[in-house]
C-alpha cells in the first residue's frame, strides 16, 4: 500500500466517524436532520457554504484554464472571492429569518412559503432535482475517477467505494455530518493547495522568474484576455465569467440552504468574513499553478491533468497523498450537499408534499434516508454508464440553477412586490434561456454567457410577472409582515416590552 | 509588477481589493445586527 493510498483510507474513516457522531448527537425530526437544529455558527457555516459550492472544478477545471488561458481563468476567480460574502451580505440573515418566521426546512419549501403557491414548489422542485441530479452525477464520476487515479483500481470499483463513503455519512447524519464534513473538506482543500501553491513557486523560482517564464513561451498568457487574446473586448463574456460564481452562487439550492441552518442570523456577519479570507487564500491558486503548470510539466496532452501533476513533480510522495485527500475533499464536500439536497426535494417537497401528506416527522425523515440511497443508487448507475462530458455537465447544471434561482432567492427577501406569477415566471424564463443558450452555443455566436443572459431575463420576468400581476395576485399581508421582521434590524421584542411597560404603568393608581 | 502587464496588475489588485472593501463594510455596517437575534 503506498503512503497516498493511507492518507485516503484514514480520510475516508475519518468522514465516516464524523457522521456516526453526527448521527448521535442529532435528533430525530426534520429540522435536526435537514438543518441540523439550526445551531452553526459562522466558521462551520462559511466553510460549508465556500467548500460546497467548490467542487472537483476547482482542482480540474480551474488548472486546466489557467494552463490553456492563462490569466484570463482569473476573471472566473475574482467573481468568486466575493461570492460567499455576496451571498451572505444579500439574502444570508434575511432568508434565516424568514424561513424561521415561516417554519421552513427546504430551500424550495420556502419558496412555496414566501410566495404562496405549490406550484411554485411543484416548479422549483422539478426544476433543482434535474440540476442537482446531473451535478450529482458528474461529482460521483470525478471521485471515482480521482480514487482510481491515486489507488490504480479500475474505475468502477473506485466510484462504488466513493460513492460508498459519501452515503454512508451523509445517510447516518444528515446535514450535521455535511456541514461538520465540509467544515473539515474545506481546511483541507486550503492546506492541499497552499502546498502545491508554494512548492510550485519554489520549483520556477519565484512569482516574476514564473511570469517571465511564462512571458517566454506565450506573452498572451500574461494578459486578462486568452492565450489567442480572443476574449479582448468580448465584455459579454467577460461579466458572465465574474458572475457564475459570484451572483450565481445565490440561486444554487443546495448552497443557499446554509443561511438556514445558522444558529442565529447575524452569523452571517462573522462568517461573510471567514469566507472572504478563506476564498482569498484558496481561490487564486489552482488557476495559478494550471499557469506554471506549463514550465513545470509542459505539453500536457490533457490540461484538466495539470494540478495533478504539477503535484507529483513538486512534491514529496507523502505530500501527494494530502492533496489527492484534498481533491477528494473537494469533490465529496460538494456531492455531499448535493446528494443531501437532492433527497430532501425528493423526499419532502414532493412526496411528502404533493403524494404522502398525512405522514409524521419521523417518517420524513426515514423517507428522506431512504431516497438519499435511491438518488445514490440512480446516480451511480447512470455515473457507471459514463456520460460523454463530465465537465459540460457540471457547468450546465450549475448555470441552470444560478439563473432559475438566484432572483427568487434575491426577490424574496428584498422585494415586496415579488409574487407568485412572478417567481414562476422568473424560474422557467431564466432555466428556458440558459439551456437554449448553453445547448445551442450562442454565446459564441452572440459574445454573451448563458448565465449572464439567464440571469437577465429571470430578472427581468420577475419584474415584470409580478408587477403585471398585483392586483389579480397580491402578496398577503402576512409575508408583507414576515418580510418586514426579517429584513428588521431592531428587537421587536424589545420594543414590545417597553410598549407593555408603557401600558402597565398607565394602569397603576395615581401617586403610586 | 511581478512581470505582469500593467492591465492585469490592475485588474489583479482592484477586484480582491473591493472585496476586501466589501466584507469590511458589510462586517462594520452590521454591528447592530445582533439586536435582533433574541427575538430568533
Amino acid at each position: 500500500m503506498n503512503i497516498a493510498v493511507a492518507f485516503l483510507i484514514i480520510y475516508f474513516l475519518a468522514m465516516i466517524l464524523i457522521g456516526i457522531w453526527a448521527m448521535k448527537k442529532s435528533g430525530n425530526d426534520s429540522e435536526d436532520f435537514l438543518l441540523a437544529g439550526r445551531s452553526l455558527g459562522p466558521a462551520v457555516t462559511a466553510l460549508r457554504l465556500q467548500s460546497s459550492s467548490m467542487s472537483g472544478y476547482m482542482f480540474a477545471g480551474a488548472g486546466s484554464l489557467g494552463y490553456s488561458s492563462g490569466y484570463f481563468g482569473m476573471w472566473y476567480a475574482l467573481g468568486d472571492l466575493g461570492g460567499g460574502v455576496l451571498n451572505l451580505s444579500i439574502i444570508g440573515r434575511r432568508m434565516r429569518k424568514l424561513t424561521k418566521i415561516l417554519g421552513s426546512i427546504s430551500s424550495i419549501e420556502y419558496l412555496e412559503n414566501r410566495y404562496q403557491s405549490s406550484a411554485v414548489r411543484m416548479v422549483a422542485s422539478i426544476l433543482a432535482l434535474g440540476g442537482l441530479f446531473l451535478y450529482l452525477m458528474s461529482q460521483f464520476i470525478a471521485g471515482g475517477a480521482g480514487l482510481a487515479s491515486v489507488t490504480g483500481i479500475s474505475f468502477d470499483i473506485a466510484l462504488v467505494i466513493a460513492v460508498a463513503v459519501i452515503v454512508s455519512y451523509t445517510f447516518l447524519g444528515g446535514y450535521l455530518a455535511v456541514a461538520y464534513t465540509d467544515f473539515v473538506q474545506a481546511i483541507i482543500m486550503l492546506i492541499g493547495m497552499v502546498w502545491i501553491l508554494i512548492a510550485t513557486l519554489q520549483a520556477v523560482g519565484g512569482l516574476t522568474a514564473g511570469h517571465q517564464q511564462i512571458e517566454a513561451i506565450n506573452p498572451n498568457l500574461l494578459t486578462m484576455f486568452g492565450a489567442d487574446l480572443e476574449y479582448q473586448n468580448q465584455w459579454g463574456l467577460i461579466i458572465g465569467a465574474l458572475l457564475i460564481f459570484s451572483i450565481g452562487y445565490m440561486g444554487w439550492p443546495h448552497v443557499v440552504v446554509s443561511h438556514m441552518a445558522m444558529k442565529k442570523p447575524s452569523v452571517s456577519r462573522m462568517a461573510g468574513v471567514y469566507s472572504t479570507a478563506f476564498n482569498l487564500l484558496f481561490i487564486p491558486a489552482p488557476y495559478l499553478v494550471g499557469l506554471l503548470a506549463l514550465i513545470v510539466v509542459p505539453n500536457l496532452a490533457a490540461p484538466e491533468q495539470a494540478i495533478f501533476e504539477v503535484a507529483k513533480t513538486v512534491l514529496p510522495s507523502f505530500a501527494v497523498g494530502i492533496v489527492m485527500a484534498a481533491v477528494m475533499a473537494a469533490i465529496m464536500s460538494t456531492a455531499d450537499a448535493l446528494l443531501l439536497q437532492a433527497s430532501t426535494i425528493a423526499s419532502r417537497d414532493l412526496v411528502g408534499r404533493f403524494f404522502l401528506k398525512e405522514v409524521s416527522e419521523n417518517t420524513l425523515v426515514k423517507v428522506s434516508r431512504i431516497t438519499v440511497l435511491v438518488m445514490a443508487l440512480g446516480g451511480l448507475t447512470m455515473a457507471l454508464l459514463q456520460p460523454p462530458s463530465v465537465l459540460f455537465l457540471a457547468t450546465f447544471a450549475a448555470t441552470v440553477l444560478g439563473a432559475a434561482f438566484a432572483p427568487a432567492y434575491i426577490c424574496a427577501v428584498w422585494w415586496r412586490k415579488a409574487n407568485k406569477v412572478g417567481a414562476l415566471a422568473s424560474m422557467l424564463v431564466g432555466s428556458s434561456v440558459s439551456v437554449v443558450w448553453k445547448l445551442g452555443d450562442l454565446g459564441a455566436v452572440t459574445g454573451l454567457d448563458p448565465m449572464l443572459i439567464g440571469i437577465v431575463c429571470s430578472t427581468v420576468a420577475m419584474i415584470v410577472g409580478s408587477l403585471l400581476t398585483q392586483k389579480s395576485h397580491p402578496v398577503s399581508a402576512h409575508i408583507l409582515d414576515a418580510i418586514d421582521s426579517a429584513a428588521s434590524v431592531t428587537s421587536t421584542r424589545s420594543t414590545r416590552d417597553v410598549k407593555e411597560d408603557i401600558d402597565l404603568s398607565a394602569q397603576m393608581p395615581e401617586g403610586g | 509588477m511581478f512581470g505582469l502587464p500593467g492591465f492585469t496588475v490592475l485588474v489583479m489588485t482592484v477586484i480582491p481589493l473591493f472585496w476586501i472593501i466589501y466584507t469590511a463594510g458589510f462586517y462594520f455596517m452590521t454591528r447592530d445586527w445582533a439586536n435582533a437575534d433574541e427575538e430568533d
